[in-house]
């Protein structure tokens, strides 16, 4: 696991409006700015904002449908977070594991 | 004993273990700079306190800086890791006593929550904490 794999990832991540607005994309397929801004609590010019850094992030891409920009989520996106999630989790079971069994060599 | 992942995604990994031992005996596996190193890592250099920094290798070679946060006797341990490449994660280990055995459930979050808190720490120990300052521009983007 790399910086560049997770940080940008998780920090587009960290805001619970970017999530609601990738989460939105990725439910409709595709989406515009201006669709989002009509179902969401949040001004057309904070979405394009926020898509911006998902798209920095890898999160979403885009394409230009003249004079509107359609965004889409990037299929696999979120693997790095995934990898980091089952790396950490499998650390932590060898570790209690190593604990657990030192806790009962301790009292043998 | 019985792993049990109640709750991971991909920010948030939750891992849970029940073990033949009193809470106290299990604290002081968990505080004990000797018996850190038994399960925690290859090389543990950890002072189980408040505010105090330290490293985690594991037997592969990866580093961790360490600053722990809360602790609170025989029931929570809290502390901030991060490795060389910046990537900065919380750690809560819980105790539960059982009957006849201790539930030590971890819980470790790759998060910004708590980064203004360790932040304000680097500035105590800027030399000691000079690593954070990658992870702290990472999260904060």
């Amino acid at each position: 696991m790399t910086a560049t794999a997770v940080g940008p990832v998780f920090a587009a991540l960290a805001d619970d409006t970017r999530r609601t607005v990738l989460e939105t994309v990725g439910s409709r397929g595709s989406a515009t700015a201006t669709a989002l801004a009509s179902t969401l609590p949040v001004s057309r010019q904070a979405i394009a904002k926020h898509l911006t850094i998902l798209q920095a992030a890898g999160l979403v891409a885009s394409q230009r449908a003249g004079r509107e920009t359609v965004y889409q989520v990037v299929p696999g996106s979120l693997r790095p977070l995934s990898e980091w999630a089952a790396a950490t989790e499998s650390a932590w079971t060898g570790r209690l594991g190593r604990l657990r069994d030192h806790l009962s060599n301790r009292r043998a | 004993m019985e792993h049990v992942t109640d709750r991971t995604d991909s920010e948030r990994v939750e891992v849970d273990v029940e073990v033949d031992a009193r809470p106290d005996e299990v604290w002081a596996a968990l505080t004990s700079a000797d018996e850190l190193t038994a399960w925690l890592g290859a090389d543990v250099e950890l002072d189980i306190r408040p505010e105090a920094v330290g490293h985690v290798v594991d037997d592969d070679g990866s580093r961790r800086e360490v600053l722990v946060t809360d602790v609170e006797h025989e029931r929570r341990v809290a502390w901030h890791w991060w490795d060389d490449d910046g990537e900065l994660s919380s750690v809560e280990i819980t105790l539960e006593p059982l009957i006849h055995s201790t539930r030590v459930r971890v819980i470790e979050t790759i998060g910004t929550a708590s980064v203004p808190r360790v932040s304000a720490c680097a500035g105590r120990w800027s030399s000691a904490l000079s690593a954070l300052a990658p992870a702290a521009a990472l999260v904060s983007r």
